[in-house]
């Protein structure tokens, strides 16, 4: 929460310093996109195939804790500070099921462009991911008798794998492209 | 006075064939699965226990020990999805429960020694596809038992193995005398025991949509509460392996206690026991009746889910 709060935070001064730089010049701000969805989004969607009975044969959805009705929303902007060089960030919003969590991330980074020759550039484009990561909860499970209560991966409390050692299996997986360098260079021909 | 009948007991493997074929008529061949091929659900299996499989885990940290022929002269010619093959009855049931807890370690105990069958550490599942016959009219207590008997009643009753044992072949209650007028003493020994389990046979594999009938040869529970309360049943599809009996039953229900037993690798042969009775279905046998089939018929799948999960 405290990040996504930078995140609105970073918006709202982007904006803010669109009509003008400190010597009066204006800055320019574009949409890059807008998309609904992301790998890790996707993710969580093949972790809600599937299910299982309960000891007493009660059907679970995995759907009911890995689906959502709010997919992750990721909108990046390129605010340009100069010729050849431009801020890159955008931010999104995360994602929450019963039993998962896509944190809000920030996206920041620079982009600079160099002219080799008239028909010819050459770019530099470098971003970070701040959060934006999937965190699986867990599940407690009562398995009577034979096993008692204890906590257990959601996913595989009713597989062989011994409920202490599913807990292995609980995904924390970082935003795809947390940090990205790509250097390229074009020519139009 | 105490009898003992040790010499009159018959020791009957609980396998249904035509007749069995002599070793010394084939070539026994072993079992070949222990070596290097990858454990691969079969179409006698019930489908469950593949997607056990597909999590791994199954029977590690357990001990099966399969009393049973492993000496005779006897073969059986069957196959469980290694090719047709003659084996003995032993080599049968061991390859079974072997099939089925692939990671579990397998023990034999040729059930003409007599000795006490030594325990390892961790759980224990004795896998026994025979009955101990004598003619009917006798108490337990007055069969002088062997100590590989001793031993496995005193496991059953202690709680300190998970005992399968094949129902019999006679289409007879639990502990009733066949038409011969023959009792598996075993079977009477077992009634009542903490972790002791009978297991009758199904004709197939049963499901919802597709319910199974008791096998027509199959023993059945009866109306003694304290066997109903420990029968299951499974399938046994003799027409995709070509062995039929309640032998190839038990070493179904062995296998399934040493995959719970390495999932809930603190529990005891007797919860290990409850837990596969208590989720047995019902739903998938054609007109059940406690007094035929028991708790019914065992579900993998059931036993290792939980009660409850939030």
């Amino acid at each position: 929460m405290r990040l996504f709060r930078f995140a609105l935070l970073a918006l709202f001064l982007a904006m803010g310093s669109r009509a003008a730089d400190a010597e009066g010049r204006p800055v320019e701000t574009h949409l890059l996109g807008i998309a609904v969805g992301s790998e890790l989004s996707s993710l969580a969607r093949s972790l809600a195939r599937g299910g299982y009975e309960l000891a007493d044969g009660t059907p679970t959805d995995f759907r009911d804790w890995y689906g959502t009705d709010r997919p992750e929303l990721r909108i990046d902007m390129l605010t340009r500070l100069g010729p050849g060089a431009g801020l890159i960030w955008g931010l999104n919003t995360g994602e929450r099921g019963e039993k998962y969590r896509i944190h809000p991330g920030l996206k920041l980074g620079m982009i600079l462009q160099h002219e080799a020759s008239p028909r010819s550039t050459l770019t530099l484009q470098v971003t970070t991911v701040i959060g934006g990561g999937l965190r699986e909860e867990n599940c407690i499970a009562d398995y009577g008798e034979i096993g008692g209560v204890q906590p257990v991966n959601c996913r595989l409390a009713a597989a062989p794998i011994a409920p202490e050692d599913s807990l292995q299996h609980t995904l924390r997986v970082r935003a795809r492209e947390a940090s990205r360098i790509d250097l390229s260079y074009r020519v139009r021909f | 006075m105490r009898m003992s009948f040790k010499a009159k007991l018959l020791a009957t493997l609980l396998a249904v064939v035509s007749g069995p074929a002599l070793a010394s008529d084939f070539v026994l061949q072993r079992e070949g699965l222990a070596t290097t091929s990858l454990p691969k659900v079969q179409s006698w299996m019930h489908s469950e226990i593949g997607d056990a499989w597909s999590q791994g885990y199954l029977g590690k940290g357990v001990t099966v020990t399969v009393v049973d022929d492993f000496r005779s002269g006897y073969g059986y010619s069957g196959n469980l999805g290694y090719g047709q093959r003659i084996l003995r009855h032993g080599e049968w049931t061991r390859l079974q429960a072997r099939m089925i807890a692939p990671q579990a370690t397998i023990r034999s105990q040729d059930y003409t020694t007599g000795r006490t069958v030594p325990l390892n550490t961790g759980l224990n599942v004795l896998n026994l596809s025979y009955g101990m016959f004598a003619p009917t009219g006798y108490s337990t207590s007055q069969i002088g038992w062997s100590a590989q008997e001793s031993s496995i009643i005193s496991y059953a009753r202690g709680g300190r193995a998970v005992v399968a044992k094949a129902a019999g072949n006679d289409g007879v209650a639990v502990g009733a005398a066949t038409r011969a007028g023959m009792q598996d003493y075993l079977n009477s020994a077992l009634v009542g025991a903490q972790s002791a389990i009978f297991v009758g046979a199904l004709d197939r594999n049963g499901s919802a949509d597709r319910k199974a009938a008791l096998a027509w040869y199959s023993n059945y529970a009866g109306t003694n509460t304290a066997v109903q309360d420990k029968f299951l049943v499974v399938g046994v599809e003799g027409s995709k392996t070509g062995l039929y009996g309640t032998s190839f039953a038990a070493p179904i229900v062995s296998g399934y206690s040493a995959v719970l037993g390495s999932k809930f690798r603190k529990a005891t042969p007797t919860q290990i026991t409850n837990q596969l009775l208590s989720t047995a279905r019902t739903d998938t046998i054609q007109g059940y009746n406690p007094a035929l089939h028991g708790r019914g018929e065992a579900s993998i799948a059931r036993a290792l889910a939980p009660q409850a999960i939030r």
